[in-house]
């Protein structure tokens, strides 16, 4: 399963549609548009997991270098997940302390 | 044990062949449907610590995978074995420097009825058991 990555702005929110799988193999391809979104001043960022499939601690740690990297600069990193096998890793690692994990990208960008 | 056995490259393109390859023995080793997917990012994130070792080692021996079912339920055991290294292997992915060992550890642990971590060296073996019923 292929990862794609796709982003776009909404107001002053930059949506990172993610959709496939995020593990040891593909996950630095996630960490490079990351970096280049932040590179090219999007600090507000909002990852849409809903189309995601399968994510491991690759993952987690990429998004969680993107969490530093956005409050660098004052800006944030939100995530939009209702999937209960995804979230359950969340769980796991303790990360839903870490990141707002809405339902829905309505919710996200409210 | 009534079990495979799997070889793979320490390379990241294989990782997911591999959990996928599993997972179907956990299915039909009687696993239940939810306790598949626990099984399948388990064996991610002991072939993602695999991958990550072999890459800071230096080293290109595969990694094996011994999976099936025991009376404690369904067993996989990941292991590397120790080899000297070839320039330009696989072991030099840039994925493996992502990884964090403890987030893996905790997953596996957090998803699985028993595990057992033995590293020695260069080397690892990682075993955990999902019961079936």
């Amino acid at each position: 399963m292929e990862l794609t990555l796709e982003h776009r702005t909404e107001g002053e929110t930059t949506v990172l549609d993610v959709a496939g799988e995020v593990d040891v193999y593909t996950a630095p391809k996630l960490r490079e548009k990351l970096v280049e979104l932040v590179s090219d001043g999007h600090y507000n960022i909002v990852v849409d997991m809903t189309k995601v499939e399968f994510l491991d601690s690759t993952g987690l740690g990429v998004l969680v270098g993107g969490l530093k990297r956005v409050r660098s600069h004052n800006g944030s990193l939100e995530l939009v997940c209702n999937q209960e096998r995804i979230l359950k890793i969340f769980r796991i690692t303790g990360l839903t302390k870490v990141f707002p994990i809405h339902d829905t990208l309505e919710e996200a960008l409210s | 044990m009534s079990s495979a056995e799997l070889r793979i490259p320490p390379d990241p393109a294989f990782v997911s062949l591999a959990r996928l390859v599993v997972a179907q023995a956990a299915r039909q080793a009687g696993v239940a449907s939810d306790r598949v997917q626990d099984v399948k990012i388990a064996v991610d994130e002991a072939l993602a610590t695999a991958v990550r070792a072999q890459a800071a080692n230096n080293l290109s021996a595969p990694i094996d995978l011994e999976f099936g079912s025991t009376a404690q339920g369904f067993e996989v055991i990941v292991q590397t074995l120790e080899e000297p290294s070839t320039a330009g292997g696989p072991g030099q992915q840039p994925g493996a420097e992502l990884l964090d060992p403890k987030l893996s550890f905790t997953i596996i642990e957090g998803l699985t009825d028993e595990v057992t971590y033995e590293p020695d060296g260069t080397t690892l073996r990682l075993r955990f058991v999902v019961k079936i019923h």
